[in-house]
């Protein structure tokens, strides 16, 4: 094996010639120094397969019939160790081999040349094969740099999210009587809690969910939480609040957007709770069922009555809802429709039905209705975000509520 | 999802079939654009039958219909949902919006 004659100036590049025949190889040899390539040679299939994975050259020359390892075998060989990289082959071939033309392609190469090689074709095989791996180059290229940017756009986009979480939920009332799960399909959760004391000692909760989801959804989290968090604090009764927000979101929002939401207002004693349904799941009111106090059942399923926020200019807030009695230790349990519209592998819905049933399975809704949710859709990934919101009407949780006002 | 329009007397009816989802927003408004901008045209139908499924950005592309025809001047009505699609048009009150029959 005789490797590299270096030439003065910058060569074209490295061809590797593959013949067993010297005289065949001397030839090519001197045609491919006049198209300034530097040149190495093998003698057979096998040792052009060994030289290609040490020197990588921008070319290669392949004779067909050679012992050891013929040029059909070196050809596959040689691609598959290349990949994605483009290595242009161009097959060495008598006339009498034109037959073998269709196996020559097959078997990886990109070209043939037949002997006697004529200079010109030669050159211009050569700068077409050039034309392709450069090509070639700059789509790897290219790849390479959607995928750097793709990741650093990750990055960016999870660091964005965990300030813009922080700034929603902080403010939100904290409580063991007060479980959520908001799982967001990608980065950023259209579905938004919120959670706030009056100062009277009412508790508001606010569960939404903006169309779509992603940033675009995401978007409308912020304003809304901002009317929210000044509204309550400064006691205004729920229908102005869902008022404004839905002003806020009629401004803000492109026509198609919008948000669903449920809103709860318990009062400070805890004696009643007044729900707006626009556009949700049923929010389910449960209790002890009077004839066994081992069983939960549905006291109240307060099911979508209003338009979505952000649609009309004036707000569907009207006839407002009639104010629920609530029992010591009832529960309240809302959802996204990511939840109920959950699919698993063979594409059904989990459905309302499921989710009724496992919230009643138990007096710890929000853990029942996971844990089906999850044996239901099992490996199947969400394809929207979803949120679960369970408020346990206990003395604990007004005890929270002071300590949030207090705060 | 396949969407054909056929005019007949001022009536523009858009028929949908298969699933009206995020993938349809082109197809959806190419379909009704030509409609609006025709004076022949005084009320366009959008007709649910075939559609077995319906999302939030479905919801979101009939609103934008709905505003554009009513600044076109031509009537809208959703016709024939099946029970599934009848059902989230309700939960979404779309009634309040919409003729739906």
């Amino acid at each position: 094996m005789q490797i590299d004659k270096a030439l003065t100036g910058d060569s074209r590049g490295l061809a590797l010639i593959v013949d067993d025949l010297p005289a065949n190889r001397k030839l090519l040899e001197l045609l491919l120094e006049q198209e300034n390539y530097r040149t190495i040679y093998a003698e057979d299939g096998s040792q052009a397969v060994k030289l290609y994975k040490e020197h990588h050259p921008d070319i290669i020359f392949m004779d067909v019939m050679m012992p050891v390892m013929d040029g059909y075998e070196a050809a596959r060989r040689i691609k598959t160790v290349a990949g994605s990289v483009f290595v242009p082959i161009i097959f060495l071939t008598t006339l009498s081999e034109m037959d073998g033309l269709v196996k020559c392609l097959d078997a990886g190469g990109d070209d043939f040349i037949s002997k006697p090689f004529k200079r010109e074709v030669l050159s211009a095989k050569i700068k077409a094969m050039e034309r392709i791996r450069d090509l070639s180059r700059r789509v790897a290229e290219q790849h390479q740099k959607i995928i750097e940017q793709h990741n650093r756009l990750l990055l960016e986009q999870t660091a964005a999210e965990q300030v813009y979480n922080r700034a929603v939920t902080s403010g939100n009332i904290e409580s063991a009587h007060i479980q959520s799960l908001l799982r967001a399909a990608s980065t950023f959760s259209g579905d938004m809690l919120l959670s706030a004391c009056g100062p009277d000692g009412s508790m508001y909760f606010l569960l939404g969910d903006f169309t779509g989801h992603g940033l675009t959804a995401a978007v409308g989290v912020l304003p809304t939480a901002e009317v929210f968090r000044a509204m309550t604090v400064k006691g205004f009764p729920a229908q102005e609040i869902l008022i404004s927000i839905n002003s806020k979101l009629h401004r803000v929002l492109p026509t198609g957007m919008f948000l669903t939401a449920c809103m709860v207002v318990i009062d400070k004693q805890m004696k009643h709770a007044t729900i707006w349904n626009a556009g949700m799941p049923d929010v389910l009111v449960l209790g002890k069922s009077t004839a066994d106090a081992e069983v939960t059942v549905v006291k109240q399923s307060v099911s979508s009555k209003y338009l979505a926020l952000g649609i009309l200019k004036i707000a569907d807030v009207l006839p407002a809802p009639v104010p629920i009695a609530l029992e010591p230790g009832c529960r309240i349990v809302m959802c996204s429709d990511g939840l109920t519209e959950a699919t698993n592998i063979a594409g059904q819905e989990f459905g309302k039905q499921r989710f009724v049933s496992a919230a009643t399975e138990s007096d710890n809704s929000f853990r029942s209705v996971i844990e089906a949710l999850e044996q239901f859709c099992g490996t199947q990934p969400y394809a929207d975000d979803l949120s679960l919101v369970e408020i346990e009407c206990v003395s604990g949780l007004l005890l929270a509520g002071v300590e949030q006002r207090n705060k | 999802m396949k969407i054909s329009k056929v005019v007949t007397g001022d009536i523009a009816t858009i028929d949908m079939h298969g699933r009206f989802d995020f993938n349809v927003q082109r197809d959806f408004k190419d379909s009704y654009d030509a409609q609006l901008k025709n004076d022949g045209v005084a009320h366009i139908h959008v007709n649910l039958s075939g559609v077995d499924y319906l999302d939030s950005s479905a919801l979101g592309m009939l609103l934008m219909l709905r505003e554009r025809a009513a600044a076109a001047g031509k009537g809208l009505k959703l016709c024939k949902p099946n029970p599934g699609v009848a059902q989230i048009l309700e939960i979404a009150n779309f009634s309040k919006l919409f003729t739906i029959e």
